[in-house]
């Protein structure tokens, strides 16, 4: 499907969960429980400002959504999945994904070849609310240069990220 | 003053009744049916279906509402086809009451234009009838336009015109074309549980509407599992025993038990005459009329598809009431600056004034401002979230250029936008209206308030989005 992005505004998570401090609706951010278990090995798990992650494995990477923007969102009621065999750019559109509450862009957090996409979310995508780090995974990025993951921040930058946007 | 008028589709009907009301003494030439495609043939009759349809999606969906249902539930096509023949005999009817009561004298037959004075009319026995007359409006319309390599035949390879009348829901459906028929049947039979397949040579889906609405009306599509290819022709399309095979210019090949034809429509402009009066005709074939809706040739108006305008109905009557007041000595002019439209989709698409692309080309400086009804309390009631407003205003003036919607009721929606337009509103002055709540028309208010980045139920502008 020929797809117009150029035309398109659209809110990133970021954008959306900007919501919550306009309305003063934070909660405490909590420490997402997927994520306390791989804070084991905290290299392995990446974050986008854009509230994605990576869980990368040499040239592999599997993306998602964090637990935050999953709770940002709401409840998830669609995910327009990419396809297969596309390429990616790191910092742009790769999916879009609709709660109840917003439609916002998925954002890549690094470049590359889509090998594999979560096709249960496209029946059930609310497993990326019950399970952002686990089963909630969105799809798998061969990446075209595995040093972008370098630029990404780990759980602690992200955690105080978070803290700083929602200021 | 005798007003004689071919065809009595929309634009055809409506004249005569205009004329009528004015004083005329008015003759209507009638081939098929009163009400001509718009009634018989096109919006009604489907949008009839679009009923059922959308009555069996409520009825599937009715848990989700807390409501049990004990039982199955199934579309029955012979009964929803009678509603449709219904709601269409009904509408039928009301027309030709209204031309009795206002004295419109209707022929059954073919018309043809002899000379500016005098009207042959063919009748179904064959008889000829000459009708004398001052003044003619030609109102012929438009058919399903085909395909010569692969014509209709009326049972596999099918017009919308067969796909109104059809006797079983087909397992599976290809339909060339995604425009607003193709698109409209592609939800009403994927609703019936059909395997839909559509493929549209233009990039995008209904690519006459801003590029937005396209897509997330292809977004919407794909959750309902109705494939949609783009950018693809069609090369070459054969009957087989297990059904009817298409094959694109990229190599792919397609099978299904049915094939629709919504590629667009023929002007009927054959057989009327045209060349005996020497009217003249534009490079597709359409009549050329100047403002007043009259042709080169004094006295003689034609109106609606034939003119090869924007193929609308509502266009067609207005264009009628604008021939009628000139044929009746009234000077009128028409006016094409806010003319609305509508797709009955799922969702339905309601659309008026410019795109952003089309502001965007003619050098305006434009701002836009959307709003989702995913964020409105109404849609979340209703239970019908997906879709958006979108507002495209002038920068410098503040005045809306064009109102977009996909989403509930977008098609009456959508008038607000219109208003708006025709009056030369600013954004600032809808979005300053008190807006009723809780209603889907808050959308709009919201819509108009966030081209200036003050929606109250949106997230905040970002800089460069």
């Amino acid at each position: 499907m020929t797809k117009n992005k150029n035309y398109v505004r659209k809110f990133t998570l970021k954008g959306f969960v900007l919501i919550k401090k306009l309305k003063g609706l934070e909660r405490e951010i909590r420490h997402p429980p997927a994520l306390k278990e791989e804070s084991m090995n905290p290299d392995n798990i990446k974050y986008h400002k854009e509230h994605t992650w990576v869980k990368a494995s040499g040239k592999k990477a599997t993306v998602g959504i964090t637990d935050y923007a999953q709770d940002a969102l709401g409840d998830i009621v669609y995910i327009d999945l990419p396809e297969v065999d596309a390429t990616v750019e790191a910092n742009t559109e790769m999916s879009e994904i609709e709660s109840t509450k917003a439609t916002s862009a998925v954002i890549a957090p690094v470049s590359g070849t889509i090998i594999e996409v979560n096709e249960k979310l496209a029946d059930s995508p609310e497993i990326i609310n019950e399970d952002p780090y686990g089963k909630g995974w969105i799809a798998v990025i061969e990446m075209d240069n595995e040093s972008e993951i370098d630029d990404l921040m780990d759980a602690g930058d992200y955690e105080r990220y978070i803290e700083e946007e929602a200021k | 003053m005798k007003l004689t008028i071919i065809g009595a589709g929309p634009g055809g009907y409506v004249a005569a009744l205009k004329a009528a009301q004015l004083g005329a003494q008015v003759t209507v030439i009638e081939d098929t049916e009163v009400g001509g495609t718009c009634l018989n043939r096109g919006c009604i009759p489907t949008k009839a279906l679009v009923a059922s349809s959308e009555a069996l999606h409520k009825a599937k969906n009715l848990e989700e509402f807390g409501i049990e249902v004990t039982g199955d539930i199934n579309p029955n096509l012979s009964k929803i086809m009678e509603r449709k023949n219904k709601v269409v005999s009904t509408q039928v009817k009301g027309i030709r009451s209204l031309f009795k009561s206002w004295g419109v004298n209707l022929i059954e037959g073919r018309g043809m234009i002899l000379t500016p004075e005098k009207v042959e009319v063919q009748k179904e026995d064959n008889t000829i009838e000459i009708i004398e007359t001052d003044k003619i409006i030609i109102a012929t319309g438009s058919r399903p336009a085909q395909i010569p390599t692969f014509p209709f035949d009326g049972e596999h390879i099918m017009s919308s015109d067969d796909a109104l009348n059809m006797k079983s829901i087909p397992k599976s459906l290809i339909i060339i074309g995604a425009g607003v028929i193709g698109c409209e049947f592609a939800c009403i039979f994927k609703e019936l549980g059909t395997e839909v397949t559509m493929v549209e040579m233009m990039p995008r889906a209904v690519s006459t509407e801003d590029p937005e609405i396209s897509e997330i009306l292809e977004k919407e599509l794909k959750k309902k599992k109705i494939k949609l290819m783009t950018a693809v022709k069609v090369e070459r399309v054969k009957g087989q025993h297990d059904g009817i095979h298409v094959y694109l210019a990229d190599g792919k090949e397609l099978v299904a038990e049915k094939l629709l034809v919504s590629i667009g429509r023929a002007l009927n402009t054959e057989n009327i005459g045209l060349e005996a009066v020497g009217i003249k005709k534009g490079a597709r074939g359409e009549i050329l009329v100047n403002e007043k809706m009259e042709t080169n040739i004094e006295g003689i108006y034609a109106i609606g598809d034939v003119t090869g305008g924007i193929l609308l109905a509502h266009m067609a009557s207005k264009e009628g009431i604008v021939a009628a007041y000139n044929a009746c000595g009234i000077e009128k002019k028409i006016d094409y600056s806010v003319v609305p439209a509508a797709i009955f989709t799922s969702p339905e698409i309601g659309s008026v004034g410019l795109r952003e692309h089309q502001a965007k080309d003619k050098g305006i400086n434009i701002k836009t401002g959307h709003f989702q009804f995913r964020a409105l309390g109404k849609a979340h009631a209703m239970g019908e979230i997906a879709g958006m407003i979108k507002v495209v205003a002038d920068a410098d003036t503040d005045k809306v250029l064009g109102v977009h919607i996909i989403g509930p009721h977008a098609s009456d929606l959508v008038h607000e936008g219109a208003l708006a337009m025709k009056t030369g509103l600013t954004v600032k002055e809808v979005a300053d209206m008190i807006h009723a709540h809780p209603t889907l028309a808050e959308g709009l208010m919201e819509a108009a308030e966030d081209v200036h980045g003050e929606a109250i139920h949106a997230p905040k502008k970002q800089e460069g989005k």
